[in-house]
């Protein structure tokens, strides 16, 4: 087909749709300036289609080209190379392009920009919805290819567009086996070279500052934070302390981490330590936009760019911005730092000066009641239960001095209300502490192997160091409220449902139902991104050794190229065979009496039809004579009576006697005519 | 300069590549008035369009391993697949058709010789958007002509016409045809070139000349002879449906003796001769072209004539048989 020539007026529909959808998701992250281009250029384009107006001009385009240009220069040119600057540039650009979109040249520019979007999009989610979206817009994007090909007279109509659609089903439903065995063959490789990341994205989840209510906040989220399978048994709930982040830096009001002290552990001692079995879980972690991950006491993770701190934190050397599969082996028996440096002592007993003065003041007066650093650390945890202090996710604000407050006069308080305070005191008596965020508990889902920590599961307790121990956990919670270390976060927010009121989870905490289906349309999207999104390096070498087998993975690419063959041979074979003309079941039978006839005397003459045959052979054969003329009177009947059915019972049992019939004729003709070549050779 | 270098890289490189695929083709897919398009005579590349999606297919799973993204592999091979399947439904989309020329009617030298070509399938498959042209090949001038497209989606027959320009007088033979097709997606391109043995006549192309004055043989009045024309009253006869009404005797209808048709005739010369020599002093094409106005302004007349040419003669006669003789005597002279 001729590359000029103009584009047939239903691939402009297809296309502007899929433009529309492919433009949807990003819409959020869109500035208001290509909102609004979006907006112009499709309208300007259904107007053009309607005929209401008309291409733009050399001026307007160049106009349009440098107005978007400066505009992306401004918006993102600041920041290097960006992913954002990226998309929306591919954006703008199929957006301009669609205006002056007048041959199937450009048509087949912005189909192939659409198929890049698409790959965009999977920057930002890579969840079953949005695999499922982009499965339908390439659909799309293929009845668009179709329509342009097909031939003008055939291209309009609704039912023109129907079958656009169902042939592009076709050619996708055929390629997704192979879509599937290159995807599981195809070597998979670590990065070519450094590509920017998303940015401007919110985080979610713990943050790496720990403020009075902040984390009560975040347990009023339902989002799923990560999930969890372990290689053995599930440990009891009060073991499932994720570890996120060991906050040292305390200014009076906020713990932070001190970020001066960020580096890799040098002693591993515990990984040569093989007396104790490790933990050993995999965890899929959603996008935090952190670049810290969770894990339970000392872990261990081999995974490129991430390693372990002087404060037992996972860290990754890129910010989370995938679901993100991580095995770990959890030491939880092994001591770590039996000896606490100088300057690590120093930081874990900072405190500012000046604040809190009543709790400076307890924190002594109990240092003077215990000399052991043990008995201290229990005794002020005993004192949350020996005085009254309420656990509430909705506690009174606090001032200043807020753990001042918080210990003698609201006693009012979440778990982070209550680890600051058991800090601030453990290092107000000179105990080394430090505050631990991250989260507690998990639920599991009954549909699989598996475990869910949501939002509401983030928890703050508080490490403490002794002497001949190490650190060691105190979690205030625990000794407070054991049923929420027991029974998971869940049952306290439901004693809470009253001021959870307007959340939609306080609902669906009471409807099995809904529950259920929750529950497992989650365990569906574990198993994608266990299987789907996270088939990496690793996961691929280990499943094609297990099912090809470690000694035969060189035949891999022969494999690969046979199935793709097997396939696409198939495809013709089903396509040739589909299309084979049927032959009406008598005509077969007829032409099968005739021909077996060809080369003897008794060959059908060409042109011949079967009355004409039958009716010459009775006259020649006056022995079968009667036989012929009834096997006619039969073939005429079923060729052309009424239109038979040809399933009808009737019609099957006349011809089975029919072809028997003919059967017997053929080996009574067959010597005769022999004679007659043998008398005809004299 | 430049026409200069294009000029010898046509006469030098094109031509005898052009000439060497031609000959390669006539052994491969020797010409027959009937061909089916098979395995052994289609041929497949990708197009434009193909190379850009394979591209954008490479930008998809380059993308894919440096953002360690899933579905993006995913998606890459999808297009992949895609990619290896529109070859073979491009492929199917052609295999399998028959194709058959009728015979073109004869026309003039520099006039379209139009063939009609019957597309169609022994099977039920659907076969969209193939089209069929005639390119011209070797010739000075690339004739490009926009091919027709067949569609056989629910008829197994379709019909295609095309119009190949003519130059020569004599027998001329059509080029290879060109059937391709790039259904479904337009990312592969599969085509044949079948020959199907499409032959024509050319006559000469006409030459305005002045035609022999009936007084130019001689005025006797007894090689006279009459042909219907306008000019004399020649007699009545009955009405025939499709007579003029201008010709309809009125005044002998009024008679009561019935509807009459008035006819008028030309005179003529009967031993009208058209001759060779007659055109002396021209080229021999051009003696030809003249000779050929002659015999068409003539026939269109309906006079009666005859025609000489060295070695052959034709006695006066009309008609359009006779009208065919002639011409076909003058493409064929040699």
């Amino acid at each position: 087909m001729v590359v000029n020539a103009t584009i047939p007026r239903t691939s402009l529909i297809w296309v502007l749709s899929v433009m529309v959808l492919l433009i949807l998701p990003h819409l959020s992250r869109m500035p208001i300036w290509l909102v609004l281009l979006a907006l112009v250029c499709l309208t300007w384009r259904w107007l053009i289609y309607k005929g209401r107006a008309d291409y733009p001009g050399r001026a307007v385009r160049v106009g349009a080209l440098l107005a978007v240009g400066s505009a992306s220069l401004l918006q993102y040119g600041g920041e290097g190379l960006s992913i954002e600057g990226m998309v929306m540039l591919l954006i703008s650009g199929c957006l301009l392009k669609l205006l002056e979109m007048r041959y199937r040249r450009d048509i087949n520019i912005v189909n192939t920009l659409a198929f890049l979007l698409l790959m965009a999009g999977f920057i930002y989610s890579q969840s079953i919805v949005s695999g499922l979206y982009n499965l339908l817009i390439a659909l799309l994007i293929l009845s668009s290819m179709i329509s342009l090909n097909r031939a003008p007279d055939f291209a309009e109509g609704r039912v023109a567009q129907l079958r656009n659609l169902r042939m592009a089903g076709v050619i996708m439903l055929q390629a997704f086996p192979l879509m599937l065995v290159l995807f599981v063959t195809v070597p998979r490789i670590s990065p070519l070279w450094g590509v920017p990341q998303p940015s401007n994205v919110s985080s979610t989840g713990v943050s790496d500052q720990m403020r009075p209510g902040e984390i009560s906040e975040l347990a009023r989220s339902t989002e799923i934070a990560f999930r969890v399978e372990f290689v053995d048994e599930v440990p009891s709930p009060e073991q499932l302390y994720w570890r996120g982040l060991a906050l040292e830096q305390f200014d009076g009001t906020t713990w932070s981490r001190n970020t001066a002290m960020i580096g890799p552990r040098r002693d591993q001692q515990y990984l040569t330590d093989s007396s104790q079995n490790p933990l050993k879980y995999s965890i899929i972690m959603e996008p935090s936009q952190q670049n810290w991950l969770y894990a339970i006491s000392v872990p261990h993770v081999s995974l490129p760019g991430v390693f372990l701190d002087n404060q037992n934190t996972l860290y990754v050397s890129r910010p989370v911005v995938q679901r993100l599969r991580y095995d770990v082996s959890s030491y939880t028996q092994v001591p770590t730092d039996l000896l606490l440096g100088q300057r690590a002592r120093a930081l874990s007993l900072q405190l500012p000066e000046e604040t809190n003065p009543r709790a400076r003041e307890l924190a002594s007066q109990m240092r003077e009641q215990y000399a052991d650093d043990r008995q201290l650390a229990n005794a002020m945890l005993s004192r949350f239960l020996s005085e009254e202090y309420f656990y509430t996710l909705n506690p009174p604000l606090l001032g200043v001095n807020g753990i001042d407050e918080f210990l003698f006069d609201s006693r009012q308080g979440f778990c982070e209300h209550y680890a600051g305070a058991l800090a601030f005191m453990l290092r107000a008596a000179g105990i080394p502490a430090r505050v631990v965020v991250g989260y507690q508990g998990a639920e599991a889902n009954p549909f699989d192997d598996y475990l869910m920590v949501y939002q509401y599961n983030a928890h703050a307790w508080v490490e403490a160091w002794f002497e001949g121990e190490g650190w060691q956990r105190l979690d205030p919670t625990a000794w407070l409220a054991p049923e929420r270390i027991e029974q998971g976060a869940q049952m306290l927010l439901r004693q809470n449902a009253q001021t959870l009121q307007n959340s939609a989870f306080a609902n669906l905490l009471d409807r099995p139902l809904l529950q259920a289906i929750r529950l497992r349309l989650d365990s569906l999207e574990y198993a994608w991104s266990r299987r789907v999104i996270s088939y990496d390096e690793a996961t691929q070498l280990e499943f094609l050794q297990q099912w090809v087998g470690a000694a035969r993975m060189q035949w891999l690419p022969a494999i690969m190229v046979m199935l793709v063959v097997l396939m696409l041979s198939a495809v013709v074979f089903g396509s040739v065979h589909k299309g084979r003309r049927r032959r009406d079941p008598i005509i077969e039978v007829c032409l099968d009496f005739m021909n077996s006839f060809a080369g003897t005397p008794l060959e059908r003459l060409p042109g011949e039809g079967a009355q004409t045959y039958f009716h010459r052979l009775a006259a020649g054969s006056p022995l079968h004579r009667e036989a012929l003329e009834f096997c006619a009177r039969e073939i005429n009947q079923l060729m052309y009576d009424a239109s038979p059915d040809p399933k009808a019972a009737w019609v099957k049992q006349e011809l089975g006697q029919l072809s028997q019939h003919l059967k017997q004729l053929r080996r009574q003709l067959i010597p005769r005519h022999k004679i007659v070549r043998a008398a005809s050779g004299l | 300069m430049d026409t200069q270098y294009r000029r010898r890289f046509r006469s030098q490189i094109k031509q005898p590549l052009d000439r060497w695929h031609l000959n390669w083709l006539a052994r491969r897919a020797p010409a027959a008035s009937q061909v089916s398009l098979g395995g052994r005579t289609i041929y497949m590349l990708p197009t434009a369009q193909g190379w850009l999606f394979v591209a954008s297919s490479v930008v998809v799973f380059v993308a894919a391993i440096n953002y360690a993204l899933s579905l993006a592999f995913a998606l890459s091979f999808l297009m992949t697949g895609v990619f290896l399947l529109t070859l073979v439904h491009t492929f199917l989309n052609l295999q399998g058709i028959s194709l058959q020329a009728s015979r073109a009617e004869a026309c003039f030298a520099g006039e379209n010789a139009v063939f009609r070509i019957s597309v169609s399938r022994q099977d039920n498959r659907i076969r969209e958007a193939i089209e069929v042209s005639a390119p011209v090949t070797g010739a000075a001038i690339q004739i490009k002509q926009h091919g027709q497209l067949a569609n056989l989606t629910h008829a197994a027959a379709d019909e295609v016409f095309l119009a190949i320009k003519t130059s020569v007088r004599g027998h001329f033979k059509a080029p290879r045809l060109r059937v391709k097709t790039v259904y479904p997606l337009g990312l592969w391109e599969a085509w044949s070139r079948p020959d199907l043995d499409m032959h024509c006549l050319v006559y000469p192309q006409p030459r305005v000349c002045d035609l022999p004055s009936s007084a130019g043989a001689g005025n006797s009045t007894d090689n006279l002879a009459f042909v219907p024309g306008t000019e004399d009253f020649y007699g009545l006869r009955p009405y025939q449906p499709g007579d003029s009404h201008r010709q309809i005797a009125w005044k002998v209808l009024a008679r009561g003796q019935g509807l009459k048709t008035k006819q008028f005739v030309d005179p003529c010369d009967v031993s009208l001769m058209l001759d060779w020599a007659q055109f002396s002093g021209l080229a021999l094409e051009n003696r030809l072209s003249c000779l050929c106005y002659q015999v068409v302004q003539l026939s269109a007349r309906d006079i009666e004539f005859g025609l000489r040419l060295p070695g052959q003669e034709f006695l006066p006669g009309r008609g359009d048989e006779h009208r065919r003789t002639l011409l076909e005597a003058l493409a064929l002279w040699s």
